[in-house]
């Protein structure tokens, strides 16, 4: 069953087209990998879908509820959590303080975020501004299941982290797919993806240049959408 | 065959943060023609060690040497006149500014702070032949007008090492020049640091492990503020130790 789905989405930055017609969707408790070179729109995407841009035209369902014209806040209440690139923890509150902030009733509550991440319970009164960049990772994701969400999306879900940590955030993706949970995921490991994601979107200059699943997959379509 | 010279010499660094120790007894060489590459884990200590060499930080104990002198007291100001040239984790461009003043602007930097302000921001002929050679070196000459904040991620870190070159550096700095690049973005940067590590020693602090692979000369790893291993790229390939602080088996 299809839990968010865009048709003929396009957004606008001044004017300028950033993504052209986009038709993209998640069936419920699917893992979604979006990838595509820099600026090619897959930030866009996402945050057409979490209500952060809002220049543009075209349908966004979420959960049967159109979204198109919710703002962000709106939209986390329906339930969706955002990992953003770049991880925006809130760095002058203590990681304590972080995964407060954006608690919602649910399945997940902090004692199951330190379950999942026990390097943050080790670090519960620290600054988030203090964390490494891994453990800022652990805590953008913690805070975004705090929320409860029925979508989870990460934008560049590894990015700047050391091989060991990413080896854990990607353990800990697989667990929560197991759980069930729908995640959309950017980032630019295929080999990763490849045994987690049900199903691939890759854009090319705002457009989806290919869609389907890993084993449809071939060195040309590889080399042309996302090296070339 | 050229001599090997010690560009950069680090001896016993220490450094705490309150009770946090982020450097215990550091010691490391980067020779000329080098690329020597700092890897470790998230907040093992990695951007604290190049603010000591750079000069943001001083550190507790030990003796940074550039160039066989002792520069612990110099300020950063004084080491990038001496050569010591770092590029940045998060972008340091002026985005306002076109690719070619940016440039200029690293250029000038030889020039004292109070002419710079009174003088008005134009290049001499010397200076403008400077920065075309730079563009050109980078392949950025089509850029020149571009204002810098509407480059791709991928130009603006070469537009961020273009303004290191043009400061005339005897030693790079570079802290996660990969962050944020595209495979195809990140291939053109392994070929171009390549051709300067041919003309100039770099320092790189990396977690892209195929860049780091593909381009150290020598390899040291950093865990919890101490170097735990150091060598050639299959010695660390093959080091447990540094598989379980910091690899993680997979590479």
């Amino acid at each position: 069953m299809s839990l968010l789905e865009t048709k003929n989405l396009s957004a606008f930055y001044s004017g300028s087209i950033a993504l052209s017609e986009v038709d993209f969707l998640v069936n419920e408790g699917s893992v979604i990998a979006l990838m595509g070179r820099n600026g090619m729109g897959k930030t866009t995407l996402i945050h057409c879908v979490c209500g952060i841009i809002s220049e543009k035209s075209g349908l966004i369902k979420f959960n049967s509820v159109n979204i198109h014209d919710l703002i962000d806040f709106q939209i986390a209440k329906l339930g969706i959590g955002l990992v953003p690139e770049g991880r925006r923890i809130f760095s002058n509150l203590t990681v304590h303080e972080n995964l407060l902030v954006s608690a919602k009733e649910g399945e997940w509550d902090q004692k199951k975020i330190y379950d999942l991440f026990p390097r943050l319970l080790d670090r519960k009164y620290q600054l988030g501004g203090s964390l490494s960049g891994g453990e800022q990772q652990m805590l953008s994701i913690g805070r975004a299941l705090m929320t409860n969400p029925k979508l989870l999306i990460l934008d560049e879900a590894t990015e700047g982290l050391s091989p060991l940590i990413q080896k854990e955030i990607w353990n800990v993706l697989a667990t929560l797919k197991k759980s069930g949970l729908s995640i959309i995921i950017v980032d630019k490991s295929l080999e990763k993806l490849s045994t987690l994601a049900d199903h691939f979107y890759f854009l090319v200059k705002g457009k989806i240049a290919w869609s389907g699943k890993y084993d449809q997959l071939n060195d040309k379509l590889i080399k042309s959408h996302l090296l070339i | 065959m050229a001599e090997k010279k010690e560009i950069l010499k680090l001896s016993g660094i220490n450094k705490c943060f309150g009770n946090v120790v982020v450097a215990k007894d550091i010691s490391l060489t980067v020779i000329s023609n080098q690329l020597h590459a700092l890897i470790g884990p998230n907040g093992a200590g990695k951007t604290t060690l190049i603010k000591m060499i750079s000069g943001e930080l001083k550190p507790d104990q030990g003796v940074v040497m550039l160039l066989d002198r002792k520069v612990n007291h110099l300020s950063e100001i004084a080491r990038v006149h001496r050569g010591c040239i770092r590029s940045f984790q998060v972008s340091s461009i002026i985005g306002s500014m076109t690719v070619f003043e940016n440039i200029l602007l690293a250029v000038k930097q030889k020039r004292s702070i109070l002419k710079m302000l009174f003088r008005k921001f134009q290049s001499n002929s010397s200076e403008s032949s400077f920065v075309y050679q730079t563009l050109n070196q980078l392949s950025l000459e089509t850029l020149g007008t571009k204002v810098a904040s509407t480059l791709s991620h991928g130009d603006k870190r070469k537009l961020e090492l273009a303004m290191a070159l043009a400061m005339g550096p005897k030693i790079l700095l570079l802290d996660e020049p990969f962050a944020g690049l595209d495979q195809a973005e990140s291939s053109k940067l392994i070929e171009l640091l390549k051709s300067i590590k041919k003309i100039m020693p770099i320092f790189l602090i990396e977690h892209d492990m195929q860049a780091v692979f593909a381009l150290a000369d020598k390899i040291s790893v950093l865990n919890e503020g101490e170097i735990i291993e150091s060598g050639s790229v299959e010695k660390i390939r093959r080091s447990k130790l540094v598989q379980n602080a910091y690899l993680g088996g997979d590479l």
